[in-house]
C-alpha cells in the first residue's frame, strides 16, 4: 500500500486487506440494492394488478400526467446518471477537482428534478387529482381513476423520497471529496453512492413510461 | 357487546403471570445455587451433575484435569475484556451482540408464551370462561405476532448465527459490525412498538394484518403493532445483508464453499429470505398503513381495489420466512448430529445445497395460504403442485441425517437428544405440510387446528427445538462453562413429551374440523383440548428448566476446555469463551468441515477408560469406568460387533 | 448460482486474493460513458415518440422493452456490472429473479381469475 492509502483508509479489523474492504463495502450496497429492488418490485407489481383489472382508468389517468414535465425529468434524471458516472471515474484517476464539480452537477440536477416534480404536484392538486374528498374526475370510472393517482403520487412519492436521500449522501460525499478525503486508491464511498443514485435512476425509467406514457396516443 | 369494553383486565393478568414466571425463575436459581456443589472445594468424581455416566470425556486429561481449588486468572476474552454497560450497548463484537439479541429474544419467548398459556388455559372449557371473545382474539395475535417476529424469525440467525458465522469462516467480524449494532437497536426499537401496542389496548387481527379487515374494520393498535414490525424488517434486512457479504468476503484462507459447516450455508440461505423477501412485506405494510390511515387504499374493494393483492404480497414474504425459521435449525442439527455420531455428514454437499434449494423453492409456494380465499383456479393447481417440490430438499436432509447416524459411534448428549427430537418432530410437521399442499384435503382442514398443529410442529418442535439443542450445544463455547447434563437430558425429554401431548391431539381436533381463532368450541371437542392444555403445562416445565439451568451454568457450571465436544470446527479451535477477535492467528482450513472417524473414536474411548480404571490417583476413577462402561455396553453393542466382523 | 459456487470451490482460497485485486475494476474509458449516455437520451426520445404510435396493446410492450434496454446500459456501464466484479451479477441476478418469480406466480392468478366462471375462482 502506498503512504498515500495509508493517510485516508481506516481498515476495520475484521478485514485484511483494503481491497477486501472496498469489494465487501460494494457487494453491500448491491445487496441494499436487491432489496431496494424487491421493495419497488412489490409496488410495480400492485400497480401492473390493478392496471389489468382496470386498464381504461389507467390509461384515462395518464394522460392527466405532465408528459412534457415527465420527459423532460427523465432527461433531467438520466444526465444525472452520466454525471455521476464521470464522478465515480474520476475519483478512480484520483482527480479532485473535477470529481467534486461532477458530484455538484449530480446533486444540481437531482435538485432541478425535485425541483420539476413539486411543480407538477401542484398543478396536479390544482386540478383536483388527489385522491381522497376533493378528487374530481368529469370521465369514465371516477374511483379507478382514483386508484391510478394513488399509485401515481405513492410511486413518484417514494422515488423523491430516495432521491432526497440520494442528494444528502451525495452532498457528504462532496464535502469529504472537497477536503481530500478521497484518492485513487481510496474511493470506496463515491463508487457505492454512485450505485445508489443509479438505482434510483432505475426505478424511475420503469415509473416513467408506466405513468406518464400509457394511452397517449390516440 | 358489552363483554368486550373493558379488555384491560386479562392483560394485567398476563403481566402477573410474567411476573410470577421470572420470581419463580429467582427462587429456582436460588434452589440450585444452594444444591450446586461449591466449585472450589469439592474434589472431582464428586461432581455428580458434572460428570454423568453418559457424559463421554473427549481425552482422558479432562477427566484427569485437577480440580479448580482456586479461582484462576481467566486469559482476555469477549465477556471480560470490559465490564461495564456502556461497554455492551456500544459493543461492535459479533459475539456481544448475540448476547444482546439472546436476552431480547429471550424475553419476547416468554412474552408470548405468556399468551399462549392464556389461549390454553382459555380452551380448557368450551365455554370458554377465562376471557372475552375480544381478549382472546387480541392474545391469539399477541401470540403470533411476538413469536413470528420478535421470535422465531431472529432467533436463530441474530444469536447463534451472529456468535458464531465470523468463528465458523475464520473470520474476526462480520463484514459491517457498526450495522450489526444498528440492527440490534432497530429490533428493540420495533418490539418496543410491539410492546406499547398491546400495553395500550393490543390489536386483534391475527397476525396476518388481512385488509380489509385491518383497514377498514378494527379499532385496535393496529398502526402501533405494523409498525413495530415494519422496523423490525429492516433489522432482519441489515443482519441478512451483513451476512451475505460476511460469507462472500471473509472467509479466511482454504474456506472454500464445500468447506462451509452445513450451518453457515443454511444462514446464507436464510440471509437470501431474509433480504429478497422482507422489503415486499416492508411496502405491503406501508401500502397497508396508508390504506388504514386515509381511508382509501389500493387493496379497498370500495375503490375497486383487490384485497387478494395484499395477500400475495404478504405471504411472497411470509412464507419464505417460515424456512427463515427453520433452515437455520436445519444448519444446527447438521452440526451436532456429526458431532455426536462422531461420523462424517452424510452426503455433505446434499445437505448444503438442499438448504439452498429450500430457500429458492420456499418462494414459489406463497399461494397455497390462499386456496379458499378467492385466487383463481389456475394459480390454486400451480401453487398446489410447487408446494410439494419442497417436500424433495427437506427430505434430503432428513435421510441424510439419518444416514448420518447409521454404523456412528453415538453420544445420547442433551444437544444429541434435541437433534434427534427435532427429526423426528420435523418429519411430523413436514408431512402434515403435503396434506395441507395437496388442495381437497387443504379445503376440507383450512383455519381448523390441523393447520395449527402442522406449522407448530415445524416451528416449536422444530426450530425451538433446534435452538435449545444449538444452545447447549455451543453453550460451553459461548460462557466457558458446561451446563448440567442430566438435568438438561432430563429437560430435552421432557420438551419432547410436552410438545407431542400439545400438539398430537391438535391433529386430531383439526381432522375432526375445530376451527383457529374462536375462543369457545363445540362440547365434544374438550377431552383432547384438555390433553393439549396439560401437555403445554409440561412443556412451559421444560422451557422453564433450561432457561433456569442455563443461567446458573453461566456463572457456576464447571469449566471446561476449548473443545469438551472433541468437534471439528473452527469455533471449537479457538479458546472458550472466545478472545475478542475470535482467534489468537488467522487460522488456514486444509480440509472438510466434519472430519470425524467413528472408529477412532470407539478406540479412543477405550483407551481413556482404562486409564481411568489403572490409575489409583483418581478417586473413584475406577468405578466411573465401570458404569461408563456398561453405559456403552448397553448403548452400543452392535457397533463393536460390526467391527470385529469386518477385521 | 451453482457456475460460481464451483468455480470459487475449485479455485479455493487463493481465488479471493485474486478477485480481489480486480476488485479495483477498470472504469469504462470517457468515450464509453459519453456513448452510453447519448444513447439513454436517444432511447428517451424513442420512447416518447412511440408512446404517439397506434401501436395498441403493443403501445406498453415497446415502452416497456424501451426501459429495460435503458436499465441494462445503466446497470452494465454506469453501474459498470460490465467490467466489475462477477460476484456482483449473482447479486444483481437474484434480485432480479427473484422479482420475476413475484410477477410470474402472482399473475398466474390475475390473469387465469374468472377463467372458470364460478363466483370467487
Amino acid at each position: 500500500m502506498s503512504k498515500s492509502t495509508e493517510k485516508v483508509v481506516v481498515l476495520g479489523e475484521q478485514f485484511d486487506t483494503p481491497e477486501q474492504q472496498d469489494a465487501a463495502s460494494q457487494m453491500g450496497m448491491w445487496v441494499f440494492l436487491s432489496t431496494e429492488i424487491m421493495l419497488f418490485g412489490g409496488l410495480f407489481l400492485a400497480f401492473t394488478a390493478t392496471r389489468l383489472a382496470f386498464p381504461l382508468a389507467f390509461q384515462l389517468g395518464s394522460r392527466h400526467t405532465e408528459f412534457v414535465l415527465g420527459t423532460a425529468n427523465t432527461a433531467v434524471l438520466l444526465l444525472s446518471s452520466l454525471t455521476m458516472a464521470l464522478a465515480v471515474s474520476a475519483s478512480h484517476r484520483g482527480a479532485r477537482k473535477p470529481l467534486v464539480l461532477l458530484l455538484l452537477l449530480t446533486m444540481a440536477l437531482g435538485a432541478l428534478f425535485l425541483g420539476i416534480k413539486g411543480y407538477e404536484y401542484y398543478g396536479d392538486w390544482q386540478k383536483h387529482l388527489i385522491p381522497g374528498e376533493n378528487f374530481v374526475w368529469n370521465e369514465p370510472q371516477p374511483q379507478h381513476a382514483q386508484l391510478f393517482f394513488l399509485f401515481y403520487f405513492f410511486m413518484t412519492g417514494l422515488h423523491a423520497v430516495h432521491l432526497t436521500v440520494g442528494i444528502g449522501v451525495v452532498a457528504f460525499v462532496t464535502f469529504v471529496a472537497w477536503r481530500r478525503g478521497y484518492n485513487a486508491t481510496y474511493n470506496t464511498p463515491v463508487e457505492v453512492t454512485g450505485l445508489y443514485w443509479h438505482l434510483v435512476d432505475l426505478v424511475w425509467i420503469f415509473l416513467y413510461p408506466l405513468l406518464y406514457l400509457n394511452g397517449r396516443h390516440p | 357487546m358489552s363483554k368486550d369494553s373493558k379488555p384491560e383486565i386479562p392483560f394485567l393478568k398476563w403481566i402477573g403471570a410474567c411476573l410470577a414466571a421470572v420470581f419463580g425463575v429467582q427462587a429456582l436459581r436460588r434452589i440450585l445455587r444452594a444444591l450446586s456443589p461449591s466449585q472450589e472445594t469439592t474434589p472431582l468424581p464428586a461432581q455428580g451433575a458434572a460428570l454423568p455416566i453418559s457424559a463421554r470425556p473427549e481425552k482422558a486429561e479432562d477427566v484427569l484435569m485437577p480440580p479448580l481449588s482456586t479461582p484462576v486468572e481467566e486469559p482476555e476474552n469477549y465477556l471480560n475484556t470490559s465490564y461495564s454497560l456502556k461497554s455492551w450497548l456500544l459493543t461492535t463484537d459479533h459475539k456481544r451482540i448475540a448476547i444482546l439479541y439472546a436476552f431480547m429474544i429471550t424475553f419476547f419467548f416468554f412474552v408470548g408464551s405468556a399468551a399462549a398459556a392464556l389461549i390454553r388455559l382459555q380452551l380448557t372449557t368450551p365455554q370458554g370462561h377465562l376471557v372475552q371473545q375480544q381478549t382472546y382474539n387480541k392474545l391469539f395475535t399477541m401470540h403470533g405476532v411476538i413469536m413470528v417476529w420478535f421470535f422465531l424469525i431472529p432467533a436463530l440467525p441474530n444469536t447463534l448465527g451472529n456468535f458464531l458465522l465470523p468463528m465458523m469462516i475464520g473470520a474476526r467480524d462480520l463484514a459491517f459490525p457498526k450495522l450489526n449494532l444498528f440492527s440490534w437497536y432497530l429490533f428493540v426499537a420495533g418490539g418496543l412498538f410491539t410492546l406499547f401496542a398491546i400495553l395500550t389496548g393490543g390489536v386483534d387481527t391475527g397476525w396476518t394484518f388481512y385488509t380489509p379487515l385491518s383497514t377498514h374494520y378494527v379499532h385496535t393498535k393496529v398502526m402501533l403493532t405494523a409498525a413495530g414490525v415494519f422496523v423490525s424488517g429492516f433489522s432482519s434486512i441489515l443482519t441478512g445483508l451483513n451476512f451475505i457479504v460476511t460469507i462472500h468476503r471473509l472467509r479466511c484462507k482454504g474456506m472454500t464453499w464445500f468447506r462451509l459447516p452445513v450451518f453457515v450455508w443454511t444462514l446464507y440461505a436464510t440471509s437470501l429470505i431474509l433480504v429478497l423477501g422482507t422489503p415486499v412485506l416492508t411496502i405491503t405494510l406501508i401500502l397497508m398503513g396508508l390504506e388504514r390511515l386515509f381511508g382509501i387504499g389500493v387493496f379497498d374493494p370500495a375503490l375497486g381495489g383487490d384485497p387478494l393483492l395484499f395477500q400475495h404480497l404478504f405471504w411472497f414474504y411470509s412464507h419464505p420466512a417460515v424456512y427463515i425459521m427453520i433452515l437455520p435449525g436445519m444448519g444446527v442439527v447438521s452440526e451436532i448430529i456429526p458431532c455426536f455420531a462422531r461420523k462424517k455428514l452424510f452426503s455433505y454437499k446434499m445437505v448444503a445445497l438442499a438448504g439452498m434449494g429450500i430457500a429458492i423453492f420456499g418462494f414459489l409456494v406463497w399461494g397455497h395460504h390462499m386456496f379458499v380465499s378467492g385466487q383463481s383456479m389456475y394459480a390454486d393447481m400451480t401453487f398446489s403442485l410447487l408446494s410439494y417440490l419442497v417436500a424433495i430438499p427437506s427430505a434430503i436432509k432428513v435421510f441424510n441425517w439419518t444416514a448420518t447416524l447409521y454404523k456412528g459411534s453415538i453420544w445420547l448428549s442433551a444437544p444429541m437428544l434435541y437433534a434427534l427430537g427435532f427429526i423426528g418432530l420435523f418429519t411430523i410437521g413436514g408431512l402434515s405440510g403435503l396434506f395441507l399442499a395437496s388442495l381437497p384435503v387443504d379445503v376440507a382442514v383450512h383455519d381448523t387446528y390441523f393447520v395449527i398443529a402442522h406449522f407448530h410442529f415445524i416451528m416449536v418442535g422444530g426450530m425451538v427445538t433446534a435452538y435449545l439443542g444449538g444452545l447447549h450445544f455451543w453453550w460451553p463455547k459461548i460462557t466457558g462453562r458446561m451446563y448440567p447434563e442430566k438435568l438438561a437430558q432430563l429437560s430435552a425429554l421432557l420438551i419432547f413429551f410436552g410438545f407431542t401431548l400439545t400438539f398430537l391431539p391438535q391433529f386430531l381436533l383439526g381432522r375432526l374440523g375445530m376451527n383457529r381463532r374462536y375462543y369457545h368450541y363445540a362440547p365434544e371437542f374438550q377431552m383432547l383440548n384438555v390433553l393439549s392444555t396439560a401437555g403445554a403445562s409440561i412443556l412451559a416445565v421444560g422451557y422453564l428448566s433450561p432457561f433456569s439451568y442455563l443461567l446458573w451454568s453461566a456463572k457456576y457450571g464447571r469449566r471446561v476446555s476449548n473443545n469438551p465436544w472433541g468437534a471439528t470446527g473452527l469455533e471449537w479451535q479457538t479458546a472458550s469463551p472466545p478472545p475478542t477477535f475470535n482467534f489468537s492467528a488467522t487460522p488456514l482450513v486444509t480440509q472438510g468441515p466434519y472430519e470425524y472417524n467413528p472408529e477412532d473414536a470407539e478406540r479412543e474411548l477405550k483407551r481413556d477408560l482404562a486409564i481411568l480404571q489403572s490409575d489409583a490417583s483418581v478417586p473413584n476413577g475406577a468405578r466411573f469406568a465401570e458404569r461408563h462402561q456398561e453405559a456403552q455396553d448397553t448403548a452400543a453393542p452392535t457397533t463393536e460387533a460390526q467391527d470385529e466382523q469386518k477385521h | 448460482m451453482t457456475d460460481t459456487i464451483d468455480s470459487a470451490q475449485h479455485k479455493g482460497g487463493e481465488e479471493m486474493e485474486a478477485t480481489e485485486e480486480q476488485a479495483k475494476a477498470k472504469q469504462p474509458p470517457l468515450w464509453l460513458h459519453l456513448l452510453v449516455g447519448v444513447s439513454l437520451l436517444a432511447l428517451l426520445a424513442a420512447t416518447a415518440g412511440a408512446a404517439f404510435l397506434p401501436l395498441g396493446r403493443f403501445s406498453t410492450l415497446v415502452a416497456v422493452g424501451i426501459a429495460v434496454a435503458k436499465a441494462t446500459l445503466i446497470l452494465l456501464y454506469f453501474m459498470n456490472l460490465r467490467f466489475g466484479d462477477r460476484r456482483l451479477w449473482l447479486v444483481a441476478g437474484a434480485a432480479f429473479a427473484w422479482l420475476s418469480i413475484l410477477f410470474v406466480l402472482s399473475m398466474s392468478d390475475f390473469l387465469t381469475r374468472g377463467y372458470l366462471h364460478i363466483p370467487g375462482k
